[in-house]
């Protein structure tokens, strides 16, 4: 792989672009390395029974729309109330996240299985018991997050 | 809301595919079986039957935008797209020849029936068996990472 590295006081913060066609282990890897620093560090701040929690992203199992509000569930399937919009906690979450449908983002390390299912969807089962579902929009992305296309 | 009408065209134009290649393979295997005989008689009323085609690739290919939806449910949206499906299905193959209709034999008439929902079945079950296995090689898939922790930034 070719590498460029630009060094400039102008980054405030370290940013990398890898141009790739096909997510692979080895890739995978190298995102993961580069990105542990700064994801270790993030924490969510989440409301439940108007208590506020600092949850670290690795504890939330998925993170999804329910009525008007962004809600996550934590591994032992605690529902938590989010102030973030999805598309920002999906950024916020790349490492361990991929979206699943409009409404849904979960953590690849939080998939029990998945279901087929008649209706061109796919059922997802999280290991806290939590079930969503894969929509056919979203399918392709997911399955190249895993290293399957 | 840009974005749904860019969906229902998208899919309303995927349905006309759909029914005008299935009319075009009918067309075809009627020429291979018949000859050019039986081709004519529907070459006679062309407008009729391609537009009856494509009126039923809307009903049965273009309503599973259904999916597209997060409500309702898995099997009320199957249950909505059969309905439709075969409710417009029907109705026009009887209209246009496509299924023989005899009022007075009405048992013929139940049975095609029967037989087409059989054909909705099979098409089915044959997305199902798709699903199924794609479903084995992502859990797969899934097992494999799951030796691979590092791969993804979970401390287990």
């Amino acid at each position: 792989m070719k590498v460029e590295c630009k060094i400039s006081a102008e980054y405030k913060e370290p940013y990398a672009v890898l141009h790739i066609n096909k997510m692979t282990d080895s890739v995978a890897e190298i995102i993961s390395m580069l990105e542990k620093e700064n994801a270790n560090s993030l924490t969510l701040i989440a409301k439940k029974d108007k208590n506020t929690y600092f949850i670290k992203p690795e504890d939330i199992s998925l993170v999804r729309t329910e009525g008007r509000e962004i809600v996550c569930y934590d591994k032992r399937k605690n529902r938590y109330i989010l102030d973030k919009p999805l598309y920002e906690l999906e950024n916020m979450l790349a490492v361990y996240f991929v979206r699943i449908s409009k409404s849904t983002i979960v953590n690849i390390n939080q998939i029990n299985h998945v279901e087929a299912s008649f209706n061109g969807t796919m059922g997802l089962v999280m290991k806290n018991g939590v079930t969503d579902y894969i929509s056919r929009s979203f399918r392709k992305s997911f399955k190249e997050r895993l290293g399957l296309e | 809301m840009k974005q749904i009408v860019k969906l229902v065209i998208k899919y309303i134009l995927y349905g006309i595919s759909w029914g005008c290649t299935s009319f075009v393979i009918m067309c075809l295997s009627y020429f291979a079986w018949g000859g050019e005989d039986i081709l004519m008689q529907i070459c006679k009323d062309f407008a009729r039957q391609a537009l009856g085609a494509m009126i039923v690739g809307i009903a049965c290919g273009s309503t599973s935008i259904i999916y597209q939806f997060n409500r309702p449910s898995g099997l009320f949206k199957t249950i909505i797209h059969f309905c439709v499906g075969m409710g417009v299905f029907y109705p026009v193959g009887v209209y246009l020849g496509w299924i023989p209709f005899h009022a007075d034999r009405i048992i013929y008439t139940v049975l095609q029936f029967l037989a087409s929902c059989g054909i909705f079945m099979l098409i089915w079950s044959c997305f199902y068996l798709f699903n199924r296995n794609e479903a084995k090689k992502i859990n797969k898939r899934l097992r494999e990472l799951e030796h691979k922790p590092e791969n993804y930034t979970d401390e287990r």
